[in-house]
C-alpha cells in the first residue's frame, strides 16, 4: 500500500516528472503510481502539456527569428498595419521620444527644404513681380479677369516623382527611423568590438547585417567599409 | 489570482536601473549583443508576437545603453539584462496578445519541415491538444508564466529565476508546480490526455 495519498502525490508529481526527487521519495511516488490510474493520467498530462508548451515556445521563437532574418543583433522595426500601430501608439511614442528627438529635428529641416522647393516656383518663375503684387499690394481685385494669388500655372503639373505631403512625411519618418536604427546597431557593434576584440566574428555578422538590412543608409556604407577592413586584416594575417 | 503576486515584481522598478552598489554598468550594450538570443528566448517564452517582441527588446537595448559602461562580470550583466527583459515582458503582459498563432497553423508548419509528417487524424488530435494548452497559456497569470518559461524554455534553475524575479526560490518552485498542474489539468479535464 502506498504511503502517500493522491493529494500529497499531486505536490510531488511535477518534481517526479522533472526527476527532482530524492531516491526515497521517488520510489514512494513510483509505488503510488503503480496502484493509482488517476495519478498516472495526471503524470502523463503533465508530460504531454509540457511538450505542447515547448511547441508553442519554439514556434514563438521561430516567428521572432524569421522576422529578424536570423540576425544576432537588435530587433528590426518593420512598418506595421494600422491596427498594430494604434494598439501600441503610446508605447511607440515613449520610445520614439527617447530615440528620435534629435532626428525629428533633422526631419523638420528636411521638410522645410522640401517646402521651400515647392513654394519657390509660385512666386518666381514667369511673373515674379506680379505674383508678389497680387498677394500684397492688391487686396481687392479690380473688375476684369481674376488672377489667382497662387495660380495652378505657377505650381505647374506635378513632376513624375511627385509625392503627396503625407506620403512624403511617412516615407521620411521611416527613412529617418531606419537610418537611426542602423546607426545604433553600428555604434553598438563598434562598442562591442572595442570592448572585446575577441568578438570579431560576432562583429562581422553584425556589420553584414547592417550592410544588408539597412542598405542605402550611411551606416550601411560604414558597415561595408568595416567588413572590408576586417577581411583585409585577416588576409594580411 | 496572481495580480498581487505580479506586482511583487513590477512594483520594484529600481530593477530596471543598475543597482547602486556594483551594478552592471560597463559594456551593457556588448552584453546585450552577447545575450541577445537568450533575451529573445525569454520574450518568446512569454508568447509575444514578433512585432511586440521587437518593441520589448528595443526597450531593453535602450536600458542597456543607458546603463553605460562599467560592468566587469558577464554573469551579473546577463542576470541584469534578463531581469530587465522579464520586467518589460510583465509590464506588457496584459496589454499585448500572446500565443496568437493558431494551433493548426503551427502544426502544419512543423509538419512541412518534418522528416516524417504525422497522418491527418494524428495532426487533428494534436492540434486539439495544442489549442487547449495554447489557451491555457494565454490565460495563465504572468506570475506563473514567467517562471514557467524561464525554467522550461530558457533552461534556468529555480535559484536563477529567483534572482531574476526577486522571489524566494521556494516561491518559484511552488509557482512552477502550480503552473504545470494548471496546464496538465487543462488537458485532463478535456479528456485529451494521451
Amino acid at each position: 500500500m502506498s504511503q502517500y495519498s493522491c493529494l500529497e502525490i499531486a505536490d510531488l508529481l511535477v518534481d517526479f516528472a522533472d526527476d527532482n526527487l530524492a531516491t526515497a521519495q521517488r520510489q514512494a511516488v513510483a509505488a503510488h503510481l503503480a496502484d493509482c490510474p488517476d495519478c498516472r493520467r495526471t503524470l502523463a498530462a503533465l508530460q504531454q502539456s509540457l511538450s505542447l508548451a515547448q511547441t508553442l515556445w519554439e514556434d514563438a521563437e521561430g516567428q521572432i527569428e524569421s522576422r529578424r532574418g536570423n540576425s544576432p543583433v537588435l530587433p528590426t522595426r518593420q512598418p506595421r498595419n494600422h491596427g498594430e500601430r494604434n494598439a501600441t501608439l503610446a508605447f511607440q511614442f515613449r520610445r520614439r521620444v527617447v530615440l528620435l528627438a534629435p532626428v525629428a529635428i533633422a526631419a523638420g529641416l528636411v521638410l522645410l527644404l522640401i517646402g521651400h522647393r515647392f513654394w519657390k516656383p509660385a512666386i518666381t518663375p514667369h511673373q515674379p513681380d506680379m505674383a508678389r503684387k497680387d498677394a500684397s499690394v492688391q487686396p481687392l481685385q479690380p473688375a476684369g479677369p481674376q488672377v489667382p494669388l497662387i495660380s495652378a500655372v505657377a505650381w505647374g503639373t506635378p513632376p513624375d516623382n511627385y509625392e503627396d505631403p503625407q506620403t512624403a512625411l511617412t516615407r521620411i519618418e521611416l527613412d529617418v527611423d531606419r537610418a537611426a536604427q542602423a546607426a545604433m546597431v553600428l555604434a553598438a557593434t563598434d562598442t562591442c568590438l572595442a570592448d572585446q576584440p575577441g568578438c570579431e566574428d560576432l562583429a562581422k555578422d553584425q556589420y553584414a547585417f547592417v550592410a544588408t538590412t539597412y542598405a542605402g543608409t550611411e551606416a550601411a556604407t560604414k558597415a561595408r567599409q568595416r567588413l572590408e577592413s576586417i577581411s583585409e586584416r585577416r588576409t594580411l594575417q | 489570482m496572481g495580480t498581487n503576486r505580479a506586482t511583487t515584481v513590477n512594483a520594484n522598478q529600481e530593477h530596471d536601473q543598475p543597482e547602486p552598489d556594483g551594478p552592471p554598468g560597463t559594456g551593457m550594450v556588448t552584453a546585450f549583443l552577447v545575450q541577445s538570443k537568450a533575451l529573445r528566448r525569454i520574450v518568446a517564452g512569454m508568447g509575444f508576437a514578433p512585432a511586440d517582441a521587437d518593441d520589448i527588446l528595443q526597450d531593453v537595448y535602450i536600458e542597456a545603453a543607458r546603463a553605460g559602461s562599467g560592468c566587469q562580470d558577464p554573469d551579473q550583466a546577463a542576470r541584469w539584462l534578463a531581469r530587465v527583459t522579464v520586467n518589460r515582458c510583465l509590464l506588457e503582459y496584459r496589454r499585448r496578445q500572446r500565443f496568437t498563432r493558431a494551433a493548426g497553423q503551427i502544426l502544419e508548419d512543423r509538419a512541412a519541415i518534418s522528416p516524417k509528417p504525422p497522418l491527418p487524424d494524428e495532426l487533428a488530435a494534436r492540434a486539439e491538444q495544442l489549442d487547449a494548452v495554447r489557451r491555457a497559456m494565454q490565460d495563465l497569470d504572468e506570475s506563473l508564466l514567467a517562471p514557467l518559461a524561464l525554467r522550461y524554455f530558457s533552461d534556468m534553475n529555480a535559484t536563477e529565476i529567483s534572482q531574476i524575479m526577486d522571489l524566494p526560490a521556494s516561491t518559484v518552485r511552488s509557482r512552477l508546480r502550480e503552473a504545470r498542474l494548471i496546464l496538465a489539468r487543462e488537458l485532463a479535464d478535456r479528456g485529451l490526455e494521451p
